[in-house]
């Protein structure tokens, strides 16, 4: 890899890549939604009640506990191609860490259906009705059943790559694998959620002001400053990261490939907290800062997944991927796909403004 | 040629088959009642805009959550649940469908975003919406999930009739196989039946209506019953396109496939004949309880279908390209010389149980080519199955395993592989005493040579299938 990443790799690979690279993006822009706001609405349940007034409504925990149910089926919806890039990139590794962790891995499934009807849960009279300390243990469920899934991908991922380890990890019948970097990248990813969350509840926060004329500049305070300390842990998270990253992942960091990004990165943590820090001092959502925060979040999103991406290139057999990667770019349908994927991507916007059209001028529904 | 070897996880008592099956016929029935629900919420919104079914509007509201919650949650979680288990089963066979048809699951992916989208926007806005939207956002939703079936449905159905694709490998020849348009058909039909009985479910569980209107909304629902007409000849269409040994096991040939075929034709044919007589001729009530009978007997339904669709694949998971036991064809000639398990990384759990290291490497042959479908002790048991037979009757059946049972595949390794399987069986079905003599007689290595030798390397002939069963051997 003596180019920047996706170039000086075969195009076959490079195809597989980009597409890997850009679907988990959508994915990991939706899944921030959901794990930061699952976190919110805990800590809402928990002080929420003494800063709250009648009169004034909370409205990034209102619209999280909203959209969070559709925020989930869409992550979910979104994380089936990456996870058929995936196997077509790194097929016998990949499969070899779902099986190796075996049930640990499986039990994701459960939690994530837990999960996706806690949040249900949140939106009904019921929930409405009961104590707090009720609403607060659902919220946590919530919560917790997400962290699960998301360190379940985490470990998974990492055994993938630790091909020495997998015959005594399958021998001693463990089924949790941590290693150095385990916590960090934890850490790391955690952190991005937050101002991943900030960024669309800008817009949707925008929104309500623009279409209601909703009083939100005390949400748009407690937001910035959520995501800008988010940003500054963040940014402490990958330090720590790359303290703990081995010799050959801090080479792999060093080659051409990841140049622009390891550069970019920090550009884009930057353009957040400038943005952040321009909603602060100007107390409302300026289109400079919106801007600003749209273009941070997914430029950091896409840094980070290509970082990875190099790094698990470094420990893969790069010329076998390409072989195995050649002989599967033969098969037909890729017409097909690009030719469904521009109609229904048409059809999926020709929705949402039939939509748009349909809400023009009308009361928003808070029960869906 | 060489298989990768993968860590084989262990499932205790529970066969892998009866998991996988499990979950995937639970996983089929949602994801079908979604396909149906979309058809059906249509109907029933151009019936409200029309005019024609004054109740058609709270029956939506109430059935499109229901939709919602089962099959947005449930039914996108165990679509994904089935990716993971058939890697938990069979890395494999999911390996191979994905290097063949990722573009056209792609593609699949494409309309599911579609579906959920469109579906969600509906469940959310439907009540700011104007009429033509409302009919739009479902037409659309419908067509998206239908879609959805479109695909998935020609790479399942190409595991059992890849025929054109074996030859030339044209992802087409492989998509629209022989059996392509019956099974979307059928499983059209059984959409739109569960859709229908679940409706008359949730029409009885809505409070705010009445008699009349429940009775109403019932015999409309009933209409999407009728296309159940249909389905005796499209079941016919489907046993002519699949192969003649798997119609043969069908048949008669495999009494667990014909007794599951039976359960799957005799709920159908229930269901049918209430529905079609009962419910569209007579216009009957139905109530709550009746409709979750009737619902009920869908599941059996799918259940039996679904088992028949998979069990009448054996010895493949792709036929013609890879057995049960994720061994290719090509792949069964090599091990037979250099050993089933001689580059399969992974120790065995349990290697301080067994004896000697004989039993050791009759557990590894297990593992890697047993295991998939047999338990030792429990559900499909080998020592059950094979218990009774005397040692050297083992010896030959297993050496001849695509002649002794023509579901089976060919035994892939050498004689030591195989008499190491056989001393295992032998030594579960004597309790697992503390010592257990090596069984290294040359002489019994050279028949089992000898009968792998008279087996062959290749599954049992098709035509060979079917005349070995009408022959009741």
């Amino acid at each position: 890899m003596d180019r920047v990443f996706p170039f000086g790799l075969p195009v076959a690979t490079q195809t597989y890549l980009v597409l890997y690279v850009v679907t988990l993006l959508i994915h990991f822009l939706l899944i921030g939604y959901v794990l930061a706001g699952s976190a919110w609405l805990v800590v809402d349940r928990i002080v929420g009640g003494r800063l709250a007034t009648s009169e004034r409504p909370r409205w990034v925990s209102t619209i999280a506990a909203d959209w969070l149910p559709f925020a989930l089926g869409a992550a979910i919806t979104a994380g089936v191609a990456p996870l058929l890039f995936v196997q077509i990139l790194y097929k016998h590794s990949f499969y070899t860490a779902n099986l190796l962790l075996f049930y640990r891995w499986m039990l994701m499934l459960p939690a994530l259906i837990v999960g996706f009807y806690m949040l249900y849960l949140g939106k009904t009279p019921w929930f409405d009705a009961r104590p707090r300390a009720l609403q607060l243990v659902v919220r946590i469920v919530a919560l917790a059943c997400f962290l699960y899934a998301g360190w379940s991908w985490t470990e998974n991922h990492l055994l993938s790559l630790d091909h020495g380890s997998w015959a005594g990890f399958y021998g001693s019948r463990q089924f949790v694998y941590t290693d150095a970097t385990t916590w960090a990248r934890c850490a790391v990813w955690l952190c991005a959620a937050m101002p991943t969350m900030a960024m669309t509840m800008a817009w949707q926060l925008r929104d309500r002001r623009v279409r209601e004329g909703a009083e939100t500049a005390r949400d748009v305070r407690t937001l910035a400053l959520a995501a800008i300390v988010s940003l500054v842990l963040l940014a402490a998270s990958l330090i720590w990261y790359r303290s703990v990253l081995p010799a050959s992942g801090r080479a792999s960091l060093a080659t051409p490939a990841a140049g622009l990004y390891l550069w970019f990165g920090p550009v884009a943590i930057t353009f957040q907290l400038v943005g952040w820090i321009a909603a602060l001092a100007a107390k409302r959502l300026t289109s400079l800062a919106l801007v600003a925060v749209t273009i941070g979040v997914p430029g950091f999103a896409l840094c980070a997944i290509v970082l990875r991406e190099v790094l698990r290139l470094g420990r893969m057999d790069l010329d076998a991927l390409v072989e195995v990667h050649q002989a599967e770019a033969h098969v037909g349908g890729l017409f097909v796909f690009l030719a469904f994927f521009v109609l229904n991507a048409a059809v999926i916007t020709y929705c949402v403004v039939l939509v748009r059209r349909g809400l023009a001028g009308r009361p928003p529904v808070e029960s869906a | 040629m060489s298989p990768p070897y993968y860590p084989i996880s262990d499932f205790g008592p529970v066969m892998k088959g009866a998991v996988i099956g499990g979950m995937g016929i639970f996983h089929v029935f949602v994801a079908q009642f979604a396909i149906g629900g979309g058809i059906l919420l249509t109907y029933f919104e151009w019936l409200a805009q029309r005019g024609k079914e004054p109740h058609a509007r709270a029956f939506l509201n109430s059935f499109f959550r229901v939709l919602v919650l089962i099959s947005f949650v449930v039914g996108a979680l165990t679509g994904v649940g089935m990716w993971f288990m058939t890697i938990q089963i069979s890395p494999r066979t999911i390996g191979i469908m994905v290097d063949q048809f990722h573009w056209l699951w792609a593609t699949e992916w494409t309309f599911f975003c579609l579906e959920i989208l469109s579906g969600y926007l509906f469940y959310r806005y439907a009540e700011i919406l104007s009429g033509r939207s409302r009919l739009t956002l479902l037409v659309l939703y419908s067509l998206a999930a239908w879609m959805s079936l479109f695909w998935i449905n020609g790479i399942l159905s190409w595991q059992l009739t890849p025929d054109g694709w074996t030859q030339s490998g044209n992802v087409w020849a492989g998509f629209l196989n022989p059996s392509f348009w019956p099974s979307l058909l059928f499983r059209t039909i059984v959409a739109l039946t569960i859709a229908s009985l679940m409706a008359c479910v949730v029409i009885n569980a809505t409070p705010q209506l009445d008699r009349e209107a429940k009775a109403s909304l019932i015999h409309r629902a009933s209409n999407l019953l009728v296309p159940m007409l249909l389905m005796p000849f499209l079941g016919v269409w489907y046993l002519s396109s699949i192969p003649a040994d798997s119609r043969s096991w069908a048949l008669g040939g495999s009494a667990a496939m014909t007794l599951f075929l039976t359960i799957a034709v005799g709920a159908s044919l229930l269901i049918g004949l209430y529905a079609l007589i009962g419910l569209v001729r007579q216009r009957l009530y139905i109530n709550g309880a009746t409709a979750t009978l009737l619902v009920a007997l869908a599941f059996g339904a799918t259940a039996g279908g679904e088992f028949v669709r998979e069990g009448v694949r054996k010895p493949y998971t792709i036929r013609q390209t890879l057995y049960s036991n994720s061994i290719r064809p090509a792949e069964v000639a090599r091990l037979r010389q250099v050993g089933c398990v001689s580059g399969d990384p992974y120790p065995l759990r349990d290697a301080a149980d067994y004896p000697n290291d004989q039993l050791k490497l009759g557990a590894r042959v297990f593992r890697f080519q047993c295991s998939v479908c047999h338990t030792l002790n429990g559900m499909n048991g080998l020592s059950e199955l094979a218990g009774t037979w005397t040692i050297d009757q083992k010896r030959m059946n297993i050496a001849k395993l695509q002649h002794t049972k023509p579901f089976m595949p060919p035994f892939a390794g050498t004689s030591k592989d195989l008499e190491a399987l056989v001393q295992l069986l032998t030594w579960k079905r004597e309790g697992e005493p503390k010592q257990w003599p090596l069984s290294q007689n040359k002489a019994v290595l050279g028949r089992i040579d000898q009968w792998l030798a008279e087996a062959g390397t290749v599954a049992a002939a098709p035509k060979e299938v079917a005349k070995a069963i009408r022959g009741g051997s």
